[in-house]
């Protein structure tokens, strides 16, 4: 069930009139979340259920082992990483390092045929498997580094592993922060409601009216059926979908930290305005900081960090962009985009440390990041590494330019526009006390958020999947 | 102002500027959530009727079954087309499985040479709706009536209402419940569907498998008391020479065919009707052409 779906609003209603008659009590309320939480999940096939609740069941027995059984703890540690690594190998890698086993063989001169052997289960993604492997693998890590009691009540760790509004699609919350939470009575007041309503009419706003809107305009591009070409068409392209995965993602993380909240819990921000970052390295302080973090406290720290020299730095960063971008998807393209950020952000380290470049004025290095992270956006977006290679050249190609796209996609255009214009206020309201003062004193904030309904409502997309889902 | 009451007023204030706004604005051009509701209530709906006008889009924008029929008699009409349908065995049973069986029935087959084609036999438009998940098929039947009151705006055509500004494209759509898609675009283009169609039948010619199978067909619906009507959807002559050219098509021994196994075959005139693209008829003309059509089967119901 997705948040943008009528089965969702009726779920939601149900779920918060029903909230108050569990949530006093420890048990009780835990069997609610879980029961809710795997109605949401099973809702797109319940045989999903038993993969979470398998990979979950290995988490939650191996953190009690290894509290219980010092001397092979780490024995316990590694029956966890290989539960949760190896389903997500099978399930989601799979096909990938068949195909890629079968291209290497065939140039060593033997013909496999790997990918046909896969069975058919294993062809099936199920939604949202990277980002509750990745939880459920922070708290059996966490255990064994002694950071994190184990819980021993079973449902009180399931409902943190699978508490509906970041189960599919993040943010992915750490035990140690939110197990403490599940185990208060939450309370909520008027204020967190309205920070709750604001954050899902927001998100659903960024998802449904931004993210939604501007598809068919990249699709349309993606998939060749319009014969639209050159630098400027390319260009414009590649803003909309910085623009439209921007939306998607942070539009899901916005509803699933506003039901949180309104719920009475807390998740920590997920998005804080990436394309506003004066350089790469904020960028990645920015978008999606669940996985960023995660990936700094569970790779980059652990292999060694910046403690270890400036080229084993660079080394450690390299593999973890790399996997960063293996997380996103089973395909070359995906590696090559977190290569891609690699090879900026260790240039970034090199000419940051030369004087010129902080004298450049902060707008324009506002631009610089955003043009980096939409070249890099290409090898995400593209259905090959042949096809990036196209757009590519596209984008770099000195000739005129023809604009009549804009005409045929005026409606995107308008809808990009709106997107730019947002990010560009938010970063006004943050620097002008002015703005931020005229913002609370004429309480924009309701008119805004009632304007955001009328607009879903209104301008609402052809209604989509969540990008992020498929990771 | 204090949260508590911007909890309480943030819907009402939401509720308000829409009702001013939908009091300003006029019904858009495009109720997308209503167009997905007629194509789901055309495939998963049961119910059967005494006239049925199928084939691939030329017939579902041309074929208007609100006159083919006189409103006062006891008889029901449905348009079953689909984008760049196919006459596979698949979708003539689904056919089969709508025509009236206690009265006589008409079905009225557009017959384009594109319908033979293993790319059309594919019926991709078809199984998108046919093989729609249950649940939302249930919930949009369930749902229709309040979702004709929730149409989409798109940001060009409020532009418009306001401006007055003059429209010079516009690819206007108007789903109905009977099947009929009342459409015309701007600007007019008679020659713009002759690009796509030469690239269709690159590859993707013919199928006489599918023309054997469906001539069997209409043999087994003749012998069934059923009258099986064919013709060529009127489109424009460069349309039909290109169609002739390239699609490996042969509409005379289609035609001998088709009479033999109890078809009847009418012809029209392109002159009198006109196409937007090329392909598709302007709605004025679809009107025109199901009157025409409506009193040409007069006599099957008498």
């Amino acid at each position: 069930m997705v948040f943008n779906s009528l089965e969702f609003l009726l779920f939601g209603l149900l779920f918060f009139l029903l909230w108050p008659l569990f949530k006093k009590k420890d048990n009780p309320r835990w069997l609610y979340l879980v029961t809710a939480s795997f109605l949401f999940y099973g809702w797109w096939d319940w045989r999903f259920l038993f993969l979470i609740i398998g990979s979950g069941l290995i988490d939650y027995f191996s953190g009690l082992w290894i509290e219980k059984f010092p001397k092979v703890r780490k024995q316990f540690l590694l029956l966890s990483l290989a539960g949760n690594l190896g389903t997500l190998s099978i399930f989601k890698y799979s096909t990938f390092f068949a195909i890629t086993l079968d291209s290497l063989f065939l140039k060593l001169g033997v013909q496999t045929n790997l990918v046909a052997n896969i069975p058919e289960f294993a062809l099936i993604l199920p939604v949202g498997i990277s980002f509750y492997t990745f939880q459920s693998l922070s708290y059996t890590i966490d255990i064994y580094r002694d950071r994190l009691k184990p819980t021993r009540n079973i449902l009180h760790f399931f409902s943190y592993l699978s508490m509906f509004p970041q189960l599919v699609a993040g943010p992915i919350v750490r035990a140690k922060d939110f197990l403490k939470q599940l185990a208060k009575v939450p309370t909520v007041n008027s204020i967190q409601v309205w920070n709750g309503i604001k954050l899902i009419v927001y998100g659903l706003f960024q998802k449904v009216v931004i993210a939604d809107n501007l598809s068919s305009f990249i699709d349309s591009a993606f998939s060749g059926s319009k014969h639209y070409d050159g630098p400027s068409y390319w260009w414009f392209v590649m803003v909309a979908f910085a623009f439209q995965i921007y939306c998607d993602f942070s539009g899901y993380s916005l509803i699933a930290r506003g039901l949180a909240k309104t719920m009475g819990y807390h998740f920590k921000m997920n998005f804080n305005h990436p394309y506003l970052s004066s350089s790469l390295k904020e960028f990645w302080g920015r978008w999606h900081i669940s996985l960023s973090t995660w990936f700094k406290d569970y790779v980059y720290i652990p292999l060694g960090g910046g403690r270890k020299g400036v080229y084993l730095g660079m080394l450690f960063l390299w593999i973890t962009m790399l996997l960063s971008g293996l997380w996103h998807g089973a395909n070359i393209t995906f590696i090559i985009w977190g290569a891609v950020h690699a090879l900026f952000l260790t240039l970034e380290r090199f000419y940051s440390k030369v004087k010129f470049f902080n004298k450049i004025p902060k707008g324009l290095l506002i631009l610089i990041t955003f043009i980096q992270a939409s070249i890099a956006w290409v090898f995400f977006r593209a259905e090959s590494f042949d096809q990036s290679i196209i757009v590519l050249k596209s984008m770099f190609t000195f000739q005129s330019s023809d604009f009549k796209f804009l005409t045929t996609y005026f409606d995107a255009m308008i809808f990009l526009g709106t997107a730019i214009v947002i990010e560009l206020v938010i970063l006004l309201k943050r620097t002008k006390t002015s703005v931020q003062l005229v913002y609370k004193r004429y309480n924009l904030d309701l008119l805004f958020i009632s304007i955001a309904i009328v607009t879903i409502i209104m301008f609402r997309g052809e209604g989509k999947q969540f990008i992020y889902f498929q990771f | 102002m204090r949260a508590k009451y911007k909890i309480i007023f943030f819907l009402p204030v939401a509720l308000l500027i829409l009702a001013v706004l939908k009091f300003f604005l006029p019904t858009p051009n495009l109720n997308d959530s209503y167009r997905d509701y007629c194509w789901i209530k055309k495939t998963h709906s049961t119910e059967q009727f005494n006239v049925l006008a199928v084939g691939d889009s030329r017939i579902y924008k041309a074929v208007n079954p609100e006159f083919l029929i006189d409103e006062n008699s006891n008889l029901n009409a449905v348009n079953l087309g689909y984008s760049s349908v196919g006459y596979s065995a698949e979708y003539l049973s689904f056919v089969s499985g709508r025509i009236k069986e206690d009265h006589k029935s008409v079905v009225l087959c557009g017959i384009t040479p594109y319908s033979f084609t293993p790319e059309a036999l594919k019926n991709e438009h078809y199984h998108s709706f046919f093989d729609m998940d249950k649940k939302e098929v249930y919930k949009m039947l369930l749902l229709s009536g309040y979702l004709k009151n929730f149409p989409r705006y798109s940001p060009a055509e409020v532009w418009g209402y306001f401006t007055d500004a003059p429209i010079t494209h516009l690819y206007y759509h108007d789903f109905k419940e009977n099947g009929w898609v009342k459409s015309f675009k701007l600007p007019f283009d008679s020659t713009a569907g002759l690009i796509p169609y030469r690239k269709n039948f690159i590859d993707n010619t013919c199928n006489n498998n599918a023309v054997e199978e469906y001539m069997s067909w209409v043999k087994e619906m003749s012998h069934n008391n059923v009258a099986i009507i064919g013709f060529r959807p009127p489109s424009t002559l460069a349309m039909e020479q290109l169609e002739d050219s390239l699609s490996g098509f042969n509409y005379s021994s289609f035609i001998e065919g088709f009479e033999q196994n109890g078809g009847v075959w009418l012809k029209f005139s392109l002159n009198d009707y006109s196409s937007y693209d090329g392909s598709h008829l302007h709605y004025e003309s679809a009107n025109k052409f199901t009157k025409n059509l409506a009193t040409k089967i007069e006599r099957y119901f008498k």
